[in-house]
């Protein structure tokens, strides 16, 4: 009985970590077709895992568990964020539901938010390119926080990448 | 039996199907021109995720969920432009030509003469009921089309004002000079 049990308990816990894992591919897939769409590597940020953790600890009722990579130094024509919404889409897949996309070719600017449900919580992925600099941030928020983001989609993408253009900061060069 | 359900799934998204704008295809040469292009699109998928995780025992999750829970799709698309003249009256007619066809009746009308914005409010009824719901808001340099699809509370509109990319318009006819 034990000599069956556990190769069955195995096959159960693979079946329960299996999503979870294809789930967490996610975010590394998005940002491996960046890369490949806009010819750059991830910026390393130091302390990252520092700040995830605070983060955990400060907003226990809102966004936690997220996920960031930053790209800088970017070098492309406006012609590639023509279709970059189509890149985002089929990097994620049928999972994510796209929902904000907001373009501005002339400034080299893109925002895209995409969601899906995960255990009870919303799980957003939003992709900001801001001329030299591009952020990928995903979290996880409650329902109600997503329909608070979502009061000025918009803005979503400044305020999930904390730059805003009318308090000076991050000006293009 | 079988027969009789295909049927009645036609007619269902036939009728969801009416309530549901139709951006021309020429509104693409209005993207390009366009200094910024919003798109949002909260379909039958994305507004279930919001119903489904909302729970009854948090009143403030409940009065959302109200709200949505009868929704099956808000769109928003807004585009802003550098300067003025950068649209026609005829691209906006070719919205608005949609919302003369049956089952629409556009009942508010907001004009401003000061700040020449015009904006149009228009339900698609259906027996009886709200389905539907279109606002197209003109401004010199943005213009902006909302369509909701589903059941909707006409005491919810109000709620509905300055969400999701919605803009908030008065309830009322009124010339503002």
């Amino acid at each position: 009985m034990m000599r069956k049990t556990i190769p069955v308990c195995g096959l159960l816990l693979a079946a329960v970590c299996w999503p979870a894992r294809g789930a967490d591919r996610d975010f590394e897939t998005l940002t491996g077709a960046i890369e490949g769409r806009l010819g750059v590597h991830r910026t390393h940020i130091p302390g990252l895992g520092v700040a995830k953790f605070f983060v955990r600890a400060a907003a226990p009722s809102g966004a936690h568990g997220f996920q960031l990579a930053t790209f800088e130094d970017l070098s492309y024509s406006p012609e590639t964020l023509r279709d970059f919404h189509t890149v985002v889409a089929n990097a994620l897949g049928p999972a994510w539901q796209p929902m904000v996309q907001v373009q501005a070719p002339a400034r080299k600017e893109y925002t895209g938010i995409f969601v899906r449900g995960q255990g009870g919580r919303l799980r957003m992925m939003i992709t900001t390119i801001e001329a030299r600099e591009a952020t990928v941030i995903e979290m996880k928020v409650s329902p109600l926080e997503w329909l608070d983001w979502l009061r000025e989609p918009g803005t979503m993408g400044k305020r999930a990448g904390g730059t805003n253009r009318n308090e000076g900061c991050c000006e293009e060069e | 039996m079988k027969l009789a359900v295909c049927l009645f799934a036609v007619a269902v998204t036939s009728a969801q199907a009416q309530t549901l704008l139709k951006i021309p295809d020429s509104f693409s040469k209005l993207a390009d021109k366009a200094e910024e292009v919003v798109d949002v699109t909260l379909d039958p998928a994305t507004l279930g995720l919001a119903s489904k995780y909302l729970s009854d025992k948090n009143p403030d999750e409940k009065a959302a969920k109200k709200v949505v829970s009868g929704l099956k799709g808000i769109y928003v698309r807004s585009y802003t432009f550098a300067k003025e003249g950068e649209y026609s009256e005829a691209d906006v007619e070719l919205l608005r030509h949609q919302l003369r066809g049956p089952g629409w009746s556009c009942i508010v009308n907001v004009r401003s003469k000061k700040d020449r914005e015009n904006a149009q409010v228009c339900f698609f009824s259906q027996n009886g009921s709200v389905a539907g719901m279109a606002i197209v808001a003109a401004e010199p340099k943005e213009l902006t089309i909302v369509n909701i699809s589903g059941n909707i509370d006409p005491e919810h509109l109000g709620l509905l004002e300055g969400q999701f990319g919605i803009p908030k318009i008065h309830s009322q006819n009124k010339d503002d000079d």
